[in-house]
């Protein structure tokens, strides 16, 4: 039996899943304040029928890292880094960082070391400013050689409990989004903590035992005990747990998909190739600061169930904003939600209501209409045209509809133009390339069957619209799949191996081709799983191979390997 | 400054006023994008070489890849990134005629690369962004209009072609291009040799010292574009200091002068003091002051072939500078200020050909007339030419046809031998891209006169904004 746990921003849901069966599910209000009480209560109805000794694994999908971030409540950190030289980086952190002397260059040779002991000087005058006990440190090149990285933090640590480092949360190139994930990461350590604590005291006093997971915003889930020196990265897990549930619910198959969750305020639209969720390109990005945390590529859209209507410069507008519930249901103001009652596509709250807040919207319309009549009849035959007989508020529904439509349509096309403008650096892919082309839509979320089937008839795409939408995030979330990603990179002349997610470099390698060093990849990453007690059963997928012959004085001998590895995102099984 | 410090865009109108008065003013971030915006076209071709251990291969920009993407550059707001193109055999024709034909030279690496400096023009011309820069390889400016082979290292001149495809598309007129490799970029040189309303300046290190061998004052533009070819040789152990010198003191008074629409920067990289290839002493943070000084609307990568201690900084230098940001800090870890200090000969001698340079081209009108009178109707030019890269040597006999008030076209009769294709010949008549229709009957009429002469296997002509290439 797997329990799911999805804290969202409105609600909390929870399932319990037995043998490919959703058996219990709940839905209860987020408590913002007390985010513990309505775990608690939608905890208390999904284990009401069922004996928690059975429970083999919880697995927990949060906002409090999102909240914290959002909100700009994290801690105040301090900033150590070792750039040498290149780009100024004076301003594009949120704090003024603090430089280190020292450089290592891109083949992780360190040109000039950083002294240990002046580091510790430092952290001495700096931390006595700031009185934090958070630091962060990341050097640029440090996962071509995390050597000086790893050593300042050692030097650190005199000074600072908690001390993240940028090369250990990602093994991929990007020194400015490696620092802002371990600048991040460092500062939620303090509410993440507390929020752990909480949670394990929640689930112990309701006699559960069973290892506790918790999602990443790649989608996949890892052993709380790991992820409490990692929290960044489980921020922004709430479209994870969505493509997750799209995945578990079986809607999405081999070809090009177009996935769109329509909530109250906004349209997530993901892409998926071949079956697979794409994934951002370099990482998500944490307020405005582009960080290496990877995640699901989500793109999100002004338009929602409750969506705002208005009348601006004689044109309806549907969103970005969301003031208060549908007219339909004691609003101030129409939404789109009124839209589609008024058209029967959904039936809630007053009906009455919903279309009389329409007439008044058809009522503004004509008046501006017959103004803009009288001044020039020429240019505004639509206007004359829609003058000439009385507006209903099916019109104006219809109208809203249509409006509504072309922001998400426009939506889609910027997020399929973005994906297939993806830099490649071959030439066959130029030749060649690769391009998405949607062929079907899958929409879910609470506006999901109301907007839907007019979504599909405008983009002329099939479209399907899967039954347990309701709580696919908490599904999505007990059957994820355990994520870790390894960068191996092997210099043959130096005979040096970095694993830099893992700490490792080792300075008497001797791997020489490409195909032994996927095969140590393949190693060190199943030793890790084994490490942090994951599945074993889950393969391991190599995500790229660089191989490039080094030629230095005019003879080819030499190689730079770098590979990547990962237990890919994806749902233990398909649900019914 | 040749363009009073604005971008192609701003002296142009293309960008929305409106929005730029609004926004420009809202956010450090908003005037970046809207003054110093850059589209950049990289493309390190990681599937092409020459051969495995060539100067030209895949390893070639890998650590300028892994520069630009640890510095996190294609993260910052106001560097777009672009995807090269395939650019179509028709443009390509435009510029070059091969032999045996194009298709034997010309492989899809080179057209993405042509392509690569396409999408840069594009990007700039349609007003996207301020500046481009097409960071692609292989590189061009060593290959000619006529192709009977590789020459350092170039097949086709990516530039050319580029130039050709904002004629065509964009009507554009004068343009400049100042080639900053090392090498002299002679094919660029002979593209541009008889078209007045194309300038090509280029400073390099003296060919005594160096290939191709060519590239001295004298080569001062064809017999009807005098003064359109600029060549200003240096001494090897040049440095930052002379570079900047002889680009205050010559290049910027010159560009002024000429009113350029457009400006190019051939952005070879291996005047670096690194450079395995060749023997000057200028930095990255040089390469960067030189493009800020420059101020060229497009650039495009040529050569550099220190790969691991020069081109990483360099293009992360060239890239921050284009785009209007600080580039103090792009120091290489391996510069040795006293070790690359500009020696006092060397400054003499820069500043004594400065002041050569400059009585030259205030006499270029001066001289471009004396030309005229003494060539008469038609010049003519016997010369060879030699593929290091595919062993085939080129004999060509060139003419031009000299009208009083306007551009006459060139033909070139070349025969070429040695190559793996054996010995080849074809005769090509240029039409230049300013004809009218008189000209263009008359280049016609000649290449029709000339097949009836005989003593080639092939006759084309290539009318750049009419027919295109064809065969007579």
């Amino acid at each position: 039996m797997l329990l799911g746990l999805d804290v969202g921003g409105t609600f909390t849901d929870a399932v319990i899943i037995d043998g490919h069966r959703v058996v219990a599910s709940a839905k209860r209000r987020t408590t913002k304040d007390n985010l513990m009480q309505g775990i608690g209560e939608a905890l208390d109805a999904v284990l009401d029928s069922c004996d928690t000794s059975n429970v083999e694994q919880v697995t927990l999908s949060t906002t409090v890292v999102t909240n914290t971030i959002v909100e700009e409540k994290e801690q105040v950190v301090d900033l150590y880094v070792v750039t040498g030289p290149g780009r100024n980086v004076d301003d594009i952190f949120p704090v003024q960082p603090i430089y280190l002397q020292g450089y290592t260059d891109h083949r992780g040779i360190v040109v000039e070391r950083t002294s240990t002991d002046a580091v510790c000087d430092i952290a001495r005058m700096v931390q006595e400013r700031s009185g934090t006990d958070l630091a962060a440190v990341s050097a640029k090149f440090g996962v071509r050689n995390p050597q000086e990285e790893l050593s300042i933090t050692e030097a650190l640590q005199e000074t600072y409990n908690t001390i993240s480092n940028g090369s250990l949360l990602s093994g991929s190139l990007n020194f400015p989004r490696r620092t802002i994930s371990a600048y991040f990461n460092s500062a939620v350590m303090p509410v993440f903590s507390v929020f752990k604590k909480n949670v394990e005291d929640a689930l112990s006093a309701r006699n559960i035992n069973a290892p506790l997971h918790i999602l990443k915003a790649d989608g996949g889930s890892l052993p709380m005990a790991h992820m409490v020196s990692r929290p960044v990265e489980t921020a922004f897990t709430g479209p994870a747990a969505t493509v997750l549930g799209l995945s578990a619910l079986g809607t999405i198959g081999e070809s090009h998909t177009v996935a769109l969750d329509i909530g109250g305020t906004t349209t997530d639209i993901s892409l998926w190739k071949y079956g697979k969720p794409l994934m951002t390109k370099n990482g998500v990005s944490i307020r405005e600061y582009p960080s290496a945390v990877r995640s699901f590529a989500v793109t999100s859209v002004g338009i929602g169930g409750e969506s705002v209507v208005r009348i601006v410069d004689g044109e309806i507008t549907v969103g970005p904003e969301r003031v208060g519930p549908s007219a339909a249901l004691g609003g101030n103001e129409p939404t789109l939600g009124d839209a589609l009652i008024v058209l029967g596509h959904a039936s809630y709250g007053d009906t009455e209501h919903a279309t009389q807040s329409l007439q008044q919207l058809a009522r503004v319309l004509q008046t501006n209409w017959k103004e803009a009549d009288c001044e020039d009849s020429f240019t505004k035959h639509n206007a004359e045209k829609q003058c000439n007989h009385n507006m209903s508020a099916l019109d104006v529904a219809k109208l809203i509809v249509e409006k509504a439509l072309e922001i998400i349509q426009h939506g889609i096309d910027e997020v399929v133009q973005a994906e297939n403008k993806r830099p490649v650096y071959v030439v066959a892919d130029i030749v060649n390339p690769d391009v998405f082309v949607p062929a079907q839509i899958v929409v879910v979320g609470g506006t999901a069957p109301s907007l839907g089937p007019s979504i599909g008839e405008f983009l002329n795409l099939p479209v399907t619209i899967p039954d347990n939408a309701a709580v696919a995030n908490a599904i999505g979330a007990a059957l994820a799949l355990s994520t870790i990603e390894l960068t191996v990179h092997v210099d043959t002349k130096r005979r040096l191996l970095v694993i830099p997610e893992l700490g490792i470099k080792q300075q008497t390698c001797t791997l020489k081709r490409a195909e032994q060093v996927v095969e140590r990849a393949k190693e060190a990453l199943i030793e890790e799983a084994l490490r942090l007690g994951l599945d074993k059963t889950q393969e391991v997928e190599v995500i790229s191979i660089e191989d490039f012959p080094v030629v230095e004085g005019w003879q080819s001998m030499e190689r730079l390997i770098t590979v990547k590895v990962q237990l890919e995102a994806g749902v233990k099984y398909y649900v019914e | 400054m040749w363009n009073k410090g604005l971008s192609y865009r701003e002296r142009h109108g293309i960008l929305n006023m409106d929005i730029k008065q609004d926004e420009a003013t809202s956010s450090a971030t908003n005037k970046a994008n809207y003054h110093h915006s850059l589209g950049l076209v990289f493309f390190p071709a990681f599937d092409w070489k020459i051969s495995e251990t060539h100067p030209e291969r895949q390893e070639r920009l890998l650590y300028t890849r892994d520069q630009i993407v640890e510095e996190g550059l294609l993260d910052i707001p106001n560097i777009r990134e672009y995807n090269p193109i395939v650019a179509d055999w028709d443009t390509i024709e435009r510029v070059h005629v091969g032999a045996p034909n194009l298709e034997s030279w010309v492989t899809e690496a080179h057209r993405v690369s042509a392509g690569g400096a396409i999408v840069a023009a594009d990007a700039v011309m349609r007003g996207e962004v301020d500046r481009a820069f097409a960071l692609v390889r292989p590189p061009g400016h060593h290959a000619m209009a006529m192709v009977h082979g590789i020459r350092g290292f170039c097949t086709i001149n990516i530039e050319a072609v580029m130039i050709q495809h904002m004629r065509q598309t964009y009507g554009i007129k004068r343009v400049a291009v100042v080639d900053t490799d090392v090498h002299h970029g002679d094919g660029s040189q002979d593209v541009f040799y008889h078209d007045p309303d194309t300038l090509y300046i280029s400073f390099h290190q003296d060919g005594r010292t160096l290939y191709p061998g060519t590239g001295f004052m004298d080569e001062f533009g064809g017999p009807q574009a005098i003064g359109g070819n600029i060549d200003i040789p240096l001494p090897p152990g040049t440095g930052d200091e002379g570079l900047m010198k002889v680009m205050r003191e010559l290049v910027l008074p010159i560009l002024e002068e000429f009113n350029p629409d457009i400006v190019i920067n051939s952005a070879g990289q291996d005047n670096h003091f690194s450079d395995p290839l060749a023997n000057m002493q200028v930095t990255a943070k040089g390469y960067a002051e030189l493009v800020d000084l420059l101020q060229a609307d497009i650039a495009v990568l040529e050569g550099g072939y220190s790969v691991q201690e020069a081109l990483p900084y360099v293009n992360t230098g060239i890239i921050l500078s284009m785009a209007g940001l600080d580039y103090s800090k792009v120091v290489e870890p391996a510069f040795d200020p006293v070790k690359y200090k500009q020696s006092q000969n060397v400054t003499i001698y820069i500043d004594d050909l400065i002041a050569k340079w400059k009585v030259q081209w205030a006499n270029r009108h001066k001289m471009a007339e004396e030309e005229r009178i003494s060539v008469g109707d038609i010049w003519s030019n016997r010369y060879n030419v030699y593929y290091d890269e595919t062993g085939v040597q080129e004999e060509r006999l060139e003419k031009v046809r000299m009208y009083e008030d306007k551009v006459g076209w060139h033909s070139v009769l070349s025969h070429g031998q040695y190559g793996p294709y054996g010995p080849q010949s074809v005769y090509a008549m240029f039409i230049p891209w300013q004809a009218d229709e008189g000209t263009r009957q008359d280049a016609i009429t000649e290449a029709r006169r000339a097949k009836t002469e005989g003593g080639t296997s092939r006759y084309v002509v290539v009318d750049p904004l009419g027919d295109g290439q064809y065969i007579i």
